[in-house]
């Protein structure tokens, strides 16, 4: 079969769907529905994603969060106007589309239509997907974590070994989260206050400036940081956030928090990015030399370390025993699940 | 050159008699199609959608999209195409085929992927991406590593692939 394409003269946006998979499965109340958009020059769509409909079946469903950073696509097609911010997602509660019959397969069609800021306008994505019946949704690979960033149980000290001068943690559980509360990793580590740190859930993170969802934005001072802003805006959630604040893009992201009180804090901030390999179970990965940002360096001497395991790997993180208390939270994309997943450490009394 | 598999070709096609090993496959590429006003083939921008079926009395196991190189491409495989991606089978998709052919296993299911073509390398290997012409191969897997492809008899398209009854 022959074809011919003429991209060059193409006036049209284009992109694709990354997730759910051209044929795959999408289940739970929340699956994120990954894709990226980008416009030729000199077009531009909106960065607030409003002329970019979610389709189902058909019907429209809503309008992704948009102009998320990724840096393949950057790559890939630099110099356009969208080109820092081509990603999108948008949360699918597929319960709504699940078959009643056990035996049914919940063929379910899906696409999105993007419109630039000169009306072109292009459907991209295309593509069927299937939503499991109720009874054959598993929970393969969901441990029950003592303590999560969600929240879970109480702290526990399982992994932690304590030199006299630092801590390490090593844990090989994986808790799943939805991909999108895992764009913008970031994380806090604090040393000399007792209480644990949750961070990095979606409603947190790129926030946009435009004022929708800025429930953690308080009067504050800020700092700059390269071509970024940081912000410390206070009080917030009874402590002092940082923000990142991406002046080219007008987005807030979440990256660690600040405690004034209870001696020493530190935070730290893994900046985004979403480049990283899946690792099958048994694998590893080199996280040395992920960019980080000016903060004070999250990873510290000690870590991260990569060992795999049966279930994906084991992180290993070392930050400084400082008082009595160290907490740690890391949020990880790898699993033996495609996907980003979320590593949740808690807080230890030592 | 695959000296068994041209031999095995050339036999086909010149004792059609034994055709049977291949005549078990049916299908049909409904887009890209130049008989399609719906899917055309020429001055494409974006995503493109390759779709169809293809059943095989042994079962389907995969379908996936080939082009052939460009300049700048890295080796081809064996057969000299570049893998581009698989098509899902979607099941269900198809019950007028299923319904045209109610011997043949997983008779309602379709093949549907679209193919970006702005990742595509321009074909005179400029560097710049989704311009100027391909030629894709569509080609269809039964469980066995049987593969139908279009090379058999010789013959230059997708319709020899998975041919339309």
């Amino acid at each position: 079969m022959n074809i011919s394409a003429d991209n060059r003269h193409s006036l049209l946006p284009f992109g694709t769907i990354d997730t759910p998979a051209q044929g795959g499965t999408a289940s739970g109340t929340a699956y994120v529905n990954f894709g990226w958009a980008l416009a030729p020059q000199p077009y531009v769509i909106p960065f607030d994603g409003s002329t970019i409909w979610v389709y189902i079946d058909g019907q429209a469903v809503g309008h992704p969060t948009y102009n998320q950073y990724r840096s393949d696509i950057a790559t890939l097609f630099p110099g356009l106007q969208n080109s820092n911010g081509a990603i999108g997602f948008f949360y699918i509660d597929t319960t709504r589309y699940a078959p009643t019959n056990p035996y049914g397969n919940g063929l379910h069609a899906i696409s999105w239509s993007v419109s630039d800021n000169a009306g072109h306008v292009a459907g991209i994505g295309s593509r069927w997907f299937s939503v499991p019946a109720p009874t054959q949704q598993t929970s393969r690979n969901i441990p029950a974590l003592a303590d999560t960033p969600n929240g879970k149980g109480p702290p526990s000290t399982a992994g932690l070994t304590c030199g006299s001068n630092d801590c390490t943690w090593g844990y090989s559980a994986i808790y799943y989260v939805a991909p999108a509360q895992m764009y913008g990793i970031s994380g806090t580590y604090e040393t000399g206050d007792a209480r644990y740190y949750f961070t990095n859930f979606a409603a947190n993170k790129m926030l946009d400036q435009s004022g929708h969802d800025l429930g953690l934005e308080c009067p504050g001072d800020a700092t700059s940081i390269g071509d970024t802003e940081a912000d410390a805006r206070a009080p917030c959630n009874s402590s002092q956030n940082y923000y990142l604040y991406a002046s080219n893009t007008s987005l807030y992201t979440l990256v660690g928090t600040h405690r004034a009180q209870a001696s020493q804090a530190d935070s730290g901030i893994f900046q985004t990015y979403d480049n990283l390999a899946f690792v099958r179970a048994g694998g590893s990965a080199d996280f040395s030399s992920l960019p980080m940002g000016s903060f004070t360096d999250f990873r510290y001497t000690g870590g991260p370390t990569i060992s795999p395991n049966n279930d994906g790997m084991t992180v290993f993180y070392t930050a400084p025993r400082t008082n009595n208390t160290v907490s740690v939270h890391v949020d990880a994309p790898y699993s033996t699940r495609k996907g980003r997943h979320q590593i949740g450490f808690p807080g230890y009394n030592i | 050159m695959n000296y068994p598999r041209t031999l095995t070709s050339l036999l086909l096609c010149l004792f059609p008699a034994v055709l049977s090993a291949q005549d078990n496959w049916r299908g049909f590429l409904d887009c890209p199609s130049p008989g399609n006003p719906g899917c055309p083939t020429a001055n494409l921008a974006g995503g493109v959608n390759v779709t169809g079926w293809a059943l095989s009395m042994y079962t389907v196991s995969k379908v996936s999209i080939y082009r052939n190189p460009v300049p700048g491409d890295p080796p081809a495989d064996p057969y000299g195409l570049i893998w581009i991606q698989d098509a899902p089978f979607i099941a269900g998709a198809r019950p007028d085929v299923a319904a045209a052919y109610p011997s043949y296993p997983n008779n309602n299911w379709g093949f549907g992927s679209q193919l970006l073509t702005n990742m595509l390398p321009d074909s005179n290997g400029d560097g710049g991406r989704g311009n100027d012409s391909y030629t894709l191969h569509v080609i269809a897997y039964d469980p066995y590593g049987n593969r139908w492809d279009e090379h058999i008899c010789g013959q230059p398209a997708f319709a020899s692939s998975l041919r339309h009854d």
